[in-house]
């Protein structure tokens, strides 16, 4: 039984929300009882002072008379009493108004003191008295204290009755909302747990509009997230199996026909080292992008002005461009200096020039435009279709154009990479109101990274 | 040249080796770090060519060791990591060079020359604004270029090309030496930059005076020799 009990505490304390709301119901029972001791020891310190004027007022009263007249001149009432000792009327043991002193209040000192006086039935009184010696006569004063403890009797059922109330109020609500929050967050622990085991399409569904719903679609669109890369991921290791068994294919028979011809001489040796290098720039390519994913790249950021940078840039490639039997222009918008990489903006300019180079007809235009805030290369080619605009970033798509030869699918998913891990925004478009041509480039956003 | 060569592959060490002793070179293969410090100590060594995965004392340990102690050979080092971070370490550990495998025989063997040659250039550099070769001239300050006293229009990076020619006349650059030394550039954009700007470097330096000076070796590199 004891063991139950402990294992089920154990367990509900382990429950941050359930905990939370026990703790929190323990403050304010806490808060509550010191508020309604305070104010019983207020109230109670109030009353007495007051009681403690009147009783010296009549003191006073009491005994100018008492010189003057020899006579009381404050007659005991309900809640007051008086008595002159020693004297000839000798109060003490008298019943007056319903109450006697009792005999050994004229052994007490000079002041307040709290005493019990003793009533018809012989039930006690709890009365204030103050006694005052004046030359050889002693002037007691009392007042009863009925009222107070009748306030304080009232005070206490007012707190009790609301202590009872608010607590089963609070309780209830606390622990609803601490259910509430425990169930999400079991909710979360569990999903998560099917995630940990593979299941990347697991979704947490909580509804409403608080922090554990947000920290769910946190997690929700990572798991998205995370879905998409290992889908990508088997994608590309499925492609890149195939991309690869093509060229290692094509070596081997090429070497294999060399040694059956006996033909095996220096030319088709460079041929096979050349198509070595094709397949580890395949490979160089992949872990470039992977590196620059990984966000390992970033130490080399500078802020730099793009209008400076593309001058440089056309320096290099505007020749290129034009041996390769094409026009070229360079269009420059100063601007803000925007933080970036300067060889990986390089490589996305470089892939995005040999792009236009590969599928626009000779004579045509390419142009490249730096600043203020973005880099664009404009070209006269095919462009891409609409409907495979979003497929052409992803790694070893390509266009049926492009399976005839060339690439491998792999340029605009390093550029792709290079805009995210710059925060920009990869642009790509087909040209508004012209015939063919394609715009792609990169778009500075916010530079906070 | 007198070559330290750290590799422990089993078979890329020897036929390293091999071809370099091949080309006239002297070499002392090493398979592990803590012998090849020793030796790096004790021998003075042209130029060292060093793998940085060894067993022993790795290549990067090694070269910090060999620069404590002062001594200041041209370095190569020879690795399959080829990331930034690795290369920037390899720079601060003392290396002069960086080259990644798999690598071309060529490629290595045309940066032992030009490294050879960099580092009698370097301790030069503070006097050479100005550079001659036969009738060619080129003024660093002003970014001119004189050929036989007339002057040629040259851009920013035809004449970087050309200084570099002149500093390493004689020798290979290869493709990627230049993509490194001109442009900056530690990877291969596969476009033809390269040959595009010699191409056109030559149509203004040659072509005019009815001479070559510069010479393609097929798919490996080019060579520069004054007239």
């Amino acid at each position: 039984m004891f063991i139950n009990l402990s294992n089920l505490y154990k367990k509900y304390w382990r429950m941050s929300a359930i905990r939370q709301a026990f703790v929190l119901i323990n403050i304010y029972t806490l808060i509550f009882l010191l508020c309604w001791l305070i104010t019983n020891l207020l109230i109670e310190k109030k009353i007495i002072e007051n009681i403690d004027k009147k009783l010296s007022y009549d003191i006073e009263s009491i005994s100018l008379v008492w010189q003057s007249e020899k006579k009381l001149a404050l007659r005991s009432s309900k809640d007051s009493y008086y008595m002159i000792a020693p004297n000839s009327y000798g109060y003490v043991g008298r019943i007056v108004k319903g109450a006697i002193f009792p005999e050994n209040i004229i052994n007490l000192k000079e002041g307040f003191h709290n005493v019990e006086l003793i009533g018809e039935e012989g039930k006690r009184l709890s009365a204030r008295v103050l006694l005052s010696k004046i030359n050889s006569d002693l002037f007691v004063s009392a007042q009863s204290l009925t009222t107070l403890i009748q306030i304080n009797k009232t005070i206490n059922q007012i707190f009790l009755v609301s202590f009872i109330f608010s607590a089963i109020f609070i309780t209830i609500g606390l622990f609803s909302i601490a259910r509430n929050t425990q169930i999400k967050i079991s909710n979360i622990e569990k999903n998560l747990n099917y995630i940990k085991s593979g299941r990347l399409k697991t979704r947490i569904k909580l509804k409403g509009d608080d922090d554990l719903v947000r920290v769910s679609n946190s997690i929700n669109e990572t798991t998205q997230q995370l879905e998409n890369l290992m889908e990508q991921f088997k994608n590309q290791s499925a492609n890149l199996a195939h991309d690869l068994k093509t060229p290692l294919t094509s070596l081997r028979l090429n070497l294999e026909q060399k040694i059956s011809s006996n033909k095996l001489n220096k030319k088709s040796i460079r041929e096979s080292i050349l198509q070595i290098d094709h397949i580890i720039n395949i490979f160089d390519t992949i872990i470039k992008i992977a590196r620059i994913q990984s966000g390992s790249e970033r130490k080399k950021f500078k802020k730099i002005k793009l209008i400076n940078f593309g001058k440089e840039i056309f320096e290099t490639y505007g020749p290129v461009i034009e041996d390769r039997g094409f026009k070229t222009y360079y269009n420059s918008f100063d601007g803000s200096k925007i933080k970036l990489d300067k060889d990986l903006i390089f490589i996305l300019v470089t892939n995005l020039i040999q792009n236009s180079l590969k599928y626009s007809k000779k004579g045509t235009i390419i142009g490249i435009n730096f600043g203020p805030d973005q880099i664009l290369i404009e070209d006269e080619g095919p462009g891409i279709p609409i409907n495979q605009m979003s497929k052409v970033i992803e790694p070893m798509y390509r266009l049926k154009r492009e399976s005839k030869g060339g690439g491998y699918g792999l340029g605009l998913s390093m550029v792709k990479a290079i805009c995210e891990i710059h925060n920009g925004e990869l642009i790509i478009k087909n040209r508004e109101n012209k015939k063919n041509g394609l715009v792609v480039g990169i778009k500075f956003r916010n530079q906070a990274i | 040249m007198k070559i330290l060569l750290l590799e422990d592959d089993g078979s890329l060490g020897p036929w390293l080796k091999e071809n370099l002793t091949k080309i006239g070179n002297s070499v002392d293969l090493f398979t592990d770090g803590d012998k090849a410090l020793i030796a790096g100590l004790k021998i003075q060594y042209d130029i060292m060519v060093i793998d940085r995965m060894v067993p022993g004392l790795d290549g990067l340990e090694m070269i910090k060791n060999i620069r404590e102690k002062g001594i200041d050979t041209p370095t190569i080092f020879l690795t399959a990591l080829n990331d930034i971070d690795n290369r920037i370490q390899g720079f601060d550990a003392g290396g002069d060079d960086y080259l990644s495998k798999p690598f071309a025989l060529e490629e290595l063997i045309s940066r032992i020359n030009a490294l050879s040659k960099r580092t009698i250039f370097k301790k030069n550099k503070a006097s050479s604004d100005f550079l001659r070769s036969g009738d060619l001239e080129i003024d660093l300050t002003n970014r001119q270029c004189f050929r036989q006293k007339q002057k040629i229009e040259l851009n920013n990076k035809e004449l970087m090309i050309l200084e570099y020619f002149i500093r390493f006349e004689g020798q290979k650059l290869t493709k990627s030496m230049l993509l490194e030394l001109v442009w900056n550039i530690n990877h291969d954009p596969t476009t033809s930059i390269v040959e595009t700007h010699i191409s056109r470097l030559r149509s203004k330096i040659e072509k005019p005076f009815k001479d070559k000076l510069i010479s393609t070796i097929r798919s490996s590199g080019y060579v520069y020799k004054s007239k």
